[in-house]
């Protein structure tokens, strides 16, 4: 059942991969043209950055096109849709730690022949940054799942406070709240915080089959 | 006994402004039932009940016997729906919606969709945001009747659709019952229920005012048609509506017999129509009032 659904929405969302599968043509190009590091890097990054916004935009436009309502009458539980959408991110996730790899490889292979001197993306940063893009898709799904695009304002309303409070107490820090929060941990507790990403997306995903449970159509 | 092939209990649902109140009524195979009701009666929450959509405080709905709150996305394989406004992807053209459809139900029957898309005038490579309503839902009952459904649920299908068009569907789907399928049919348009349907059920602020067949239908409601002098507190009391101008007075009632025994002579007691009924118990409220 959830291929299906996978499959549904391979098939009537194809455009919303358009971006990355651009991403993808432009890293392969960048690693064509011998780009020694920052053009690739923040193309790698746009990519991780669509990481955890694709399942969302996929069900918000389900959503506001009233075509959600439809797949609810299908022989589908609710809980297969939310896991389709936390398999959505985690497969797109792959793919795009997959790609920074490949361009890693690629990279270091071209190093060791000293074609190029290359920086690409470093495989410890990538997986940290995947995390990171896990907690931005898990803190607000819930909150999506049940309330639509009006969730995800609720969602941000909490960070924002925080952000405000942070550059007005601690304006020396130059930085915000959760860049130096990441910043420390990563540094401080590496393993405990990759633990307490993956323990709150496992969270996010059964109080979501929660939310999306009680939700009228 | 067999168990029919929808029961719904005391059905319970309070939205901020709106209570659905103990609804029930019982569907048998082989039978189309009639859903009518004036706007915000509760028809569609009602639907939206037994296809899952809407989350009920308290109430039960059994499919075939089966618990359908429960089993629900395991039953829906049996339930066929057409809302009252079909949508589709936009960019997507109606083959690819129909495969993607399709791959949920093993009994899908191909040929008779693509007999249907035929019938029904539509072009399988149109794309979805290029139809007009009556086509979407042209569209959504070619996907509902190429299952081999055991329920057709089917909430105002009608409205977008020419009398002709309208003519002919209830004619197919009068085809389509058998001992093993059922059909419930919201809708505006009580003359369609009044060709074809077998039961009729009409809501009324959240609840459920009748369930039962056109014949008894016939025999309990009438019309009675008199002049303003006969209208008293007691006799305005006795009438479920009340329709008044300067030349006398249409009222509901739900004892026909004994209108005609009261007003012997004085006024006109008739059977009254779905339409008649539904206008007139829409006016229910004011006459109280």
């Amino acid at each position: 059942m959830l291929l299906n659904l996978l499959k549904r929405d391979l098939r009537l969302h194809r455009d919303a991969l358009v971006i990355p599968v651009l991403i993808l043509i432009l890293i392969l190009g960048a690693i064509g043209m011998a780009d020694d590091g920052p053009a690739l890097l923040g193309l790698v990054l746009i990519g991780f950055l669509y990481v955890p916004i694709l399942p969302l935009a996929i069900h918000a436009r389900e959503d506001s096109q009233g075509t959600l309502a439809d797949l609810m009458v299908l022989p589908v539980s609710r809980r297969a849709v939310v896991s389709l959408r936390y398999l959505e991110v985690l497969l797109f996730l792959g793919l795009m730690l997959a790609l920074a790899h490949l361009g890693t490889w690629i990279a270091l292979c071209m190093a060791a022949h000293k074609a190029v001197p290359f920086y690409v993306m470093d495989r410890s940063k990538a997986f940290g940054l995947g995390l990171t893009l896990l907690f931005f898709f898990a803190y607000p799904m819930p909150l999506f799942l049940r309330l639509g695009l009006k969730g995800i304002s609720l969602a941000s309303l909490p960070i924002i406070v925080i952000e405000t409070f942070h550059w007005f107490f601690f304006p020396q820090r130059g930085e915000p709240f959760f860049h130096w929060l990441g910043g420390y941990l990563t540094t401080t507790y590496p393993g405990p915080l990759g633990f307490g990403i993956l323990a709150l997306f496992a969270l996010s995903y059964l109080v979501s089959l929660k939310a999306f449970e009680g939700k009228d159509f | 006994m067999t168990d029919p092939m929808l029961q719904l209990e005391a059905l319970t649902k309070r939205f901020k402004d709106f209570h659905l109140d103990g609804a029930g009524f019982s569907l048998p195979a082989g039978n189309l039932m009639g859903l009518i009701g004036p706007n915000g009666a509760g028809k569609t929450t009602l639907i939206k009940a037994i296809l899952g959509l809407v989350h009920l405080d308290a109430g039960q709905i059994r499919f075939q016997g089966r618990d359908l709150l429960k089993e629900g996305p395991e039953l829906r394989q049996c339930i066929a729906y057409v809302p009252d406004e079909p949508r589709f992807s936009p960019g997507a053209r109606l083959v690819t919606l129909k495969d993607i459809y399709a791959s949920f139900f093993p009994k899908w029957d191909e040929g008779g969709w693509r007999g249907l898309m035929a019938d029904f005038g539509l072009d399988p490579k149109a794309k979805a945001k290029t139809l007009s309503l009556g086509q979407r839902t042209r569209f959504a009952l070619t996907l509902a009747l190429s299952r081999d459904a055991e329920l057709l649920v089917l909430d105002e299908p009608t409205t977008g659709l020419d009398p002709v068009f309208r003519r002919e569907l209830l004619q197919r789907l009068g085809a389509t019952l058998n001992d093993q399928r059922a059909i419930l049919f919201s809708t505006h348009i009580t003359s369609d229920l009044e060709l074809r349907a077998d039961l009729v059920t009409l809501i009324r602020d959240g609840q459920i005012v009748f369930s039962e067949t056109q014949d008894k239908i016939r025999e309990r409601w009438g019309l009675v048609k008199g002049g303003l002098e006969l209208l008293d507190v007691d006799v305005k009391a006795g009438f479920q509506g009340l329709r008044t101008n300067v030349h006398g007075f249409e009222a509901l009632t739900d004892d026909v017999e004994s209108a005609r025994r009261r007003f012997e002579g004085k006024a006109l007691v008739e059977r009254a129509s779905l339409e008649d009924i539904l206008v007139l118990l829409g006016r229910r409220k004011t006459h109280a009032a």
